[in-house]
């Protein structure tokens, strides 16, 4: 119910805000940067392996520079994404327009919902801008294009996980530099869990793989499209927004 | 109509507002009263469907304000005592976003919008940010927001604070002028509001309601006694015995030479009439004579200060 006007006024709001130019121009820069790059090393690491007599099944601009470019793109998003979100209901809290769209004939999961679905319509926009790159590497030689669409799919989904988490974080607080930086804090977390723990033990350290957003996000990047990796980023993104419901609800308890 | 029903709010242990009763008739402006953190915005926000009462009931039109929130908070506007502005909007921009947000649609968002910028006086300012606007015209902003949607209820919280004393006078009129067909909380701290502007008074007071009734009993119930100012041109032909002598009179207190107050128990016609009546066979020629009620300042003041409660 009344879904509509929310999301066309946040999506108007990162257009009108300096922030969402500038997260955009940072990342089209870095990921530029590192494309070019991986450009330069995979084409010498060609001709220092051309004639070596190795099996070379594994060398392709695909698995040589996209995989690397996704994964470039999740890491510089964990640090973007907490600007992208910060103010979402932040914002509406310190301005105290909160009053104004909760005595309004639309419900609390309408308001989250349309915040939250704008920013991933901005995040893939980004996201998406960089389509370029395939379409270069497959002019001067030729992609996978199954494992792109894939590795595509990967980053969006990876977003909407880390864009829930931001929009959590937002709710439990007035300030947008406390949203940000704790969501950063989060992401790091379930970005990292996997790696930290693995000597533990076997069975914490399957668990902590598990709970990580890396590892289901680089199963898809490799173009093995499992349904459990995308069921766990889904469920993230349902919690986190799950409970931005909830601390919503406390908040109008709280007044 | 707005039916307020032993509604109380607890802030952890802190009560906030305790069993608080009161109605709003259709075509009355009723003026809610009481000294800061009385429990006036809270009972403002309960009735809006901002936030839950932890017991009690609130109708508006004979509907649940928390069983049919979406129909309720559509015939209801609201103005905060902070107006719920986005700075970076344009007052337009702003404008259409509330009305859609009542569920107004396509032409009617115009239209309602060319409506209410036009009723308060902002036509001038639409294109421009609300974050520039000055304090006076940010007020007006929000009282638009509350009106885009028509609505048949209206929750004003201190609506003429920031505003100069022409824009005051302007608001209350509006006010007044809508209160004939709405229904209408005013929530104010300037008593002189109340009399001017409203039917109906509502005083609260650590949370409770002291006094609701109409206004015109209010001062009539709580005088407990009146008094008259009178100055004279002759004070040499005063005698203040005849004055003390008269039946309901209970005491001449003299302001200077040739000033006095006479007062006196009930407040009544025949009383003032016979005052004037010897003051006049005395020859003390008198040149000013001017009998007091109770104000409802002096209501106000009774009722917060006092443990009094007294709701018709």
């Amino acid at each position: 119910m009344q879904f509509l006007p929310v999301f066309k006024k946040e999506f108007r709001a990162y257009f009108t805000s300096p922030i969402y130019y500038i997260v955009a121009v940072v990342f089209l820069a870095l990921t530029g940067y590192f494309f070019v790059n991986s450009i330069v090393s995979y084409s010498n690491m060609g001709i220092q392996l051309s004639g070596s007599g190795r099996d070379l099944s594994g060398f392709n601009p695909t698995s040589m520079i996209m995989k690397p470019m996704f994964n470039t793109m999740g890491t510089i998003f964990i640090l973007l994404v907490p600007l992208m979100t910060m103010r979402l209901v932040a914002d509406e809290w310190k301005s105290r327009t909160m009053e104004l769209l909760m005595t309004s004939p639309v419900s609390l999961s309408s308001i989250i919902f349309a915040k939250y679905l704008s920013s991933v319509v901005v995040y893939s926009m980004i996201v998406l801008s960089t389509v370029y790159m395939p379409f270069v590497i497959d002019y001067y030689s030729s992609v996978a294009w199954p494992q792109i669409i894939s590795g595509y799919l990967g980053v969006i989904l990876l977003g909407a996980a880390m864009l829930s988490a931001g929009l959590f974080c937002s709710t439990l607080t007035d300030k947008q530099i406390i949203a940000a930086v704790l969501s950063i804090g989060i992401l790091v977390i379930f970005w990292f869990i996997g790696g930290v723990l693995g000597a533990a033990s076997q069975e914490v350290s399957r668990i902590m793989r598990g709970l990580s957003l890396f590892e289901h996000f680089n199963a898809l990047t490799d173009g093995l499209l499992d349904l459990r990796d995308v069921v766990y980023l889904l469920s993230f993104t349902s919690v986190a927004l799950f409970l931005s419901h909830r601390i919503l609800d406390i908040g109008r308890w709280k007044g | 109509m707005i039916r307020v029903n032993e509604v109380t709010k607890y802030f952890g242990e802190r009560v906030a507002v305790d069993r608080v009763s009161f109605t709003v008739n259709k075509g009355e402006i009723m003026g809610f009263l009481g000294p800061n953190g009385a429990g006036k915005t809270t009972t403002m926000r309960i009735i809006t469907g901002f936030m839950p009462p932890t017991d009690g009931t609130v109708e508006i039109n004979g509907l649940d304000v928390f069983e049919h929130p979406y129909e309720v908070k559509r015939i209801i506007g609201y103005m905060p005592e902070h107006p719920p502005l986005y700075l970076e909007m344009t007052v337009d921009g702003y404008l259409r976003f509330a009305a859609e947000l009542r569920g107004l649609r396509g032409k009617d968002v115009s239209n309602a919008v060319k409506r209410v910028t036009d009723i308060c006086g902002i036509g001038d300012v639409r294109k421009r940010l609300v974050g520039n606007l000055s304090k006076g015209y940010r007020q007006r902003v929000g009282l638009a927001q509350a009106l885009v949607h028509d609505p048949e209820v209206l929750v004003l919280d201190e609506p003429t604070v920031g505003l100069d004393p022409r824009q005051i006078v302007e608001i209350r009129q509006l006010i007044k002028e809508l209160g004939k067909d709405k229904t209408v909380i005013l929530s104010t701290h300037i008593l002189q509001e109340v009399t001017t502007v409203c039917e109906s008074v509502t005083i609260i007071n650590n949370g409770k309601i002291v006094v609701s009734d109409r206004i015109e009993n209010l001062t009539k119930r709580f005088s407990e006694g009146g008094r008259v100012f009178v100055r004279i041109r002759h004070p040499e032909n005063l005698d203040i015995e005849r004055l003390k002598d008269i039946d309901g009179v209970e005491k001449v207190e003299i302001k200077e030479k040739d000033q006095f107050e006479v007062l006196f128990k009930k407040e009544a016609e025949q009383l003032l009439e016979k005052i004037s009546d010897v003051l006049f066979d005395m020859r003390v020629g008198v040149v000013e004579f001017k009998p007091f009620g109770l104000t409802l300042e002096e209501v106000f003041i009774k009722a917060v200060s006092e443990d009094i409660r007294y709701v018709n």
